[in-house]
This record gives structure tokens, sequence and C-alpha cells, in this order.
């Protein structure tokens, strides 16, 4: 058999043509930055990582990258031309018509008087907040063009430094670290969408240690074998404590045996013989502790199990009762917020939950960076 | 400080950016699609115009609009790719209502043989792949997908020259792999 390279292009390309009407692609505003190669090193692995098996993202990447070199000095002509213009967002601008109609020889005189007026500000704001708590919030200060954001119930004038649109509220965070537009919020849930909004960031949740599983379960055993996989719960933490098991089928496989085994690998639960490949637990397992669990399937006699050593053990994590009852209640008190909700579910590691909060998010504020990040950082923990 | 309107500030960012905004759109919109610049160019100035109406800060004119325009677009082939594939599939689906049973089986195209064939050599090229070291195997698998090696250095931050030394040696260790497979594959 012979293949030539176009050959081989044609092949791949055809092989990983997005399905699922593109529901798991790059967002485009994520392909754009690629394409001027300004996302950092998580996303950026998580982009290349898509990219390698998408031929449609790939062909979208492409077209934001073609025009990179091209965008780039068109920005900064903009810039040049801008600075020697009044700027955009002032109705009252005739200060600024009046700075630039000043002779050239004046300019330094009246840019030194400012700063020597900026330093007499600094050290008098100083003096008079010295003993004043300040939130700790490091964020880049508005720029002229940047337009304030105050609610009624927020410091006047403080600046908003991170707004996102969340079903019918608008969250604003100011500069003054005041949360508006969200309420029914704990001390500690406050925090916790703070420090969000501040940083950007989601941390991995504690009780995602010990679950990773480090490699794929389709790492021995014959191709026939290799097909033969647990699927899912794995690697998760489950606010549920009567799980839904699925594997793929062993072609000929006569039944199936699910075992469940607790952190001491002393045998929880079994199945009973299942023609099918989905179990739900009929009754409940115990909140807060690890398990492993494992599929037999009996072929032509033979006990045939997965996963089989040295692929890792499929294991997954019951959410404790304390922590599903408080996300009970936040599902409750803060209905649609999928900012909250999306936090929370992160917090106690169920990602994919966080994801779908965080995906609704991104979808209500398609060009805000901060919802792209959470969105991004959630799915670079999974 | 003063702020102006918001229709004020949304027509004096478009007096400033209105043909850089146009000029994105035309220049990454593919030429082949049938795509309309002003169709996009309304969705474009759209979000803008949310964008100001949520009082977003924007901090680099520019640099936003530009993502706008740029995003708008990808959208918009999106879109229309979407669209394609529907009627494709629909169109399939009639297709197949009205034909003899006798045709579909002696379309080569869809002759089981034919699909099994293909599935056997995705396999054999994964395999393949499969035994690159990680970054040519990353290379390679850009490559394939059509990136040049100036596209896959930006993408994952390598310099070019190092982009194009890992794609020449992945497809060099591919085509070891293949020919003991026994697949021929000519560069």
């Amino acid at each position: 058999m012979q293949l030539s390279e176009d050959e081989l292009k044609s092949l791949w390309q055809q092989d990983t043509v997005a399905t699922n009407r593109r529901a798991d692609c790059l967002s485009s505003e994520l392909l754009v930055c690629a394409g001027e190669g300004k996302l950092a090193a998580a996303e950026m692995a998580l982009v290349v990582n898509h990219i390698e098996q998408c031929s449609d993202c790939a062909e979208e990447y492409r077209l934001a990258f073609a025009v990179k070199d091209w965008a780039a000095n068109a920005a900064i002509t903009h810039a040049d031309v801008l600075a020697t213009k009044p700027a955009v967002t002032s109705a009252k601008e005739s200060w600024w018509q009046a700075w630039f109609s000043l002779p050239h020889w004046k300019i330094p005189a009246v840019a030194f008087a400012g700063l020597a007026l900026l330093v007499v500000g600094w050290f008098v704001w100083r003096t008079a907040s010295k003993k004043e708590v300040v939130p700790q919030i490091a964020v880049a200060t508005p720029t002229a063009t940047a337009t304030p954001f105050a609610s009624p119930s927020a410091t006047p004038d403080a600046p908003v430094i991170a707004q996102l649109q969340d079903g019918s509220r608008l969250i604003a965070l100011n500069q003054q670290g005041e949360l508006t537009g969200i309420e029914n919020l704990s001390p500690a849930q406050q925090r916790m969408v703070k420090e969000a909004l501040t940083t950007q960031r989601i941390e991995r949740s504690a009780l995602l240690a010990g679950l990773n599983r480090g490699g794929s379960a389709l790492m021995s055993g014959s191709d026939e074998e290799k097909k033969f996989a647990v699927t899912a719960p794995v690697g998760k933490v489950l606010l549920t404590d009567r799980p839904t098991f699925r594997w793929s089928a062993l072609p000929n496989a006569t039944s199936y045996v699910i075992e469940i085994y607790d952190e001491q690998f002393n045998l929880v639960t079994a199945s009973p013989p299942l023609s099918t490949t989905t179990w739900t637990m009929p009754q409940s397992l115990k909140r807060g502790a690890l398990f492993a669990w494992q599929v037999k399937a009996r072929q032509d006699g033979q006990e045939i199990t997965s996963p089989h050593p040295p692929a890792p053990q499929a294991k997954f994590r019951l959410l404790t009762q304390a922590k599903a009852n408080e996300i009970a209640q936040a599902r409750r008190s803060v209905g649609a917020s999928h900012l909250t909700l999306g936090l929370l579910y992160a917090e106690a590691g169920l990602l994919d939950e966080a994801e779908a909060e965080f995906r609704a998010l991104q979808r209500a504020n398609s060009t805000s960076p901060i919802a792209r990040r959470l969105l991004m950082n959630v799915r670079a923990l999974k | 400080m003063v702020v102006a309107p918001l229709e004020t500030r949304f027509d004096a960012l478009l007096q400033e950016y209105g043909r850089f905004l146009r000029q994105t759109i035309i220049r990454v919109c593919p030429k082949n699609l049938g795509l309309q610049y002003d169709e996009i160019e309304q969705d474009a100035r759209l979000r803008l115009w949310r964008a100001l109406e949520s009082e977003r800060e924007i901090h680099d004119p520019a640099s936003y609009l530009y993502r706008i325009a740029a995003t708008a677009t990808l959208d918009a082939v999106r879109r229309i790719k979407r669209k394609r594939e529907e009627q494709i599939i629909t169109d399939h689906d009639s297709e197949e209502e009205n034909i003899a049973p006798h045709v579909l089986v002696t379309d080569p195209h869809r002759a089981p043989d034919r699909e099994a064939e293909r599935r056997q050599l995705v396999a054999k090229v994964k395999a393949a792949m499969a035994r690159l070291p990680d970054n040519r195997r990353t290379a390679v698998r850009l490559h394939l997908e059509g990136l040049t090696t100036q596209e896959i250095a930006n993408l994952v931050g390598w310099s070019e020259p190092k982009a194009r030394n890992l794609v020449y040696r992945g497809l060099t260790d591919v085509r070891e792999h293949l020919q003991a497979a026994g697949i021929e594959y000519a560069t």
C-alpha cells in the first residue's frame, strides 16, 4: 500500500473533523487569542491539544494567525494616531484641546507641574488612609478610557475592576473590594467570589487529591481488551451517593459484574451479572469516602477485568454530606448565579458541573476575559 | 471624570476604528464561503455596543476591536459551515430515501470494505504517531492538520526552526513506522 503526504493529510483531517455540532470546540475568542500568540501557558496547552485533534479549529486558528502581523501593525498605527488626538471617552474635551494647542515648549513645564501635584496628592492620600484597611486587590488602574461603574450600594466613584453579567444580575467588584449585584452569600462565599474575580483563577480542589489517573485505562492487554474500558466515574468527585457506572463493551461478552472497593481495597459491594454497559447502584455509598471500581466481563468462559494493571485504578470520591448540603442550599439561595455555583462546584471538586456553569457564564459574557479564563482554568483542572 | 453618553462613545470608537474593524473582517474572512462582510460588521458593531452598554473597560481599543471583528468573523464562518453540513445531511437523507438499495451498495465511496480499509489505515497512522516522542508527535499532528511551521511555532511557543526540525524528524519517524506496518509513505 502506498500513501502520499497529501493523502496522509487528507486522511488525518477527515478523521479529526469536529462532530457533535462542535459543542466541544474551542471558542472563537480563544482561537483569536491563540492566533495573536497571547495565551497563558496553560491555555496554550489546551488549545494545542485540541487543535491537534480538530481540523475545524485548526483551520480557524490559521485564519486568525494569517492576520496577526497586519493587525499588530495596524493597532500600532492607530495608537500613534490616538496619541495626537483627543480621547474618545470624555464629552467635555476642551482641556484636552487646550493641552494639544499648547506651544511645544510649555508641555514639559505643564507635565512637571502635573507630576508635582500627583506626588503631593499621593502623600496627602497616604497620610489620610494610613489607618484604613484597604482590601489587597492586585489590579491594573483603569486607564482614561475606562468607564467606572458604581452601584447604589457601592462606594460612589470607586472604579469597577471586574464585572460579569450573570443571569439577570450584573455582578461587579470595585477597587474598594465591594461586591454588588449578588445577595444571599455567606461571608466565606463572598470571599470566594471576590478572590475569583480578582485573581481570575480557580485552585484545584483538595478533594481531587488521589484521583488522578496518571494515564489511560487503555494501556495494556490485547487489542480487544484495549477497547474494553471503564468510562465513568473515573477520577471524579461525585455529588450523588448512588453513582451510575459506565464502561465500553467487550465483544462477545456474556455478562459483566461491577465491583466497588474502599480505600483499603475491601470489597464494598458488587453488582449482579449484567448484560448492559451501565449500572446505577440501588443503595447509597458512604459519603466523603474514596472508592475504586472495576468491571469484570465473562467471555468464552474467561474473566477479563478492566482496568487491568499496569493501567491505574478507576477511582472516585463522594462529596461529604455537609458539602452536598451547602451546594443544595446555595442552589436555592443564589438561584441562577452561574459564577457562584461554578465556584462552589469547583471548590468541591465537581469539575464537570463547574465547567457547565462557567460555560453558561462565558456564553453570557462572550468577550469577557474573566469568564473565559475561569472556564479555561476549570477545563485545565480536569 | 465626565463620561460621555453611550452613543457618543460608540460613535467615537467607530469613527476612529471603523475602517480597522472592517479591514479586519475582510482579512480574516475566507473568500470562498460566500459570507457577507456587512452582516459580520453589523454583528461586530452589536458586540461593541453591548460591551459599552455593560460598562466594560476598554484599555486598548485597537486590540479590543480587532478581537471583536475577528471573533465575529470566525463565528460567522462556523455558522455558515454548520448550515452547509445540515443541508448536506438533509440532502443525503432524502437521497437515501429515494435511491434504490442496490445503488447504495454499489457506491464505491460508501462501500463497507473501503471504509474498513480507511479505518485500518487510520489506526496504523495513529499507532505510528503514538510511538513518537511528545514534541515530534505534536509537531506532526499539527502539520497534518495543515498548519505551517510558522503557525506551529506561534501556537506552541517554539522558534520556527525548531518547529521545522520537529516536523521533519517526526515525519521521518512516521515513515519508518508505517513502512514497518507495510505502508509505503512518500513525502
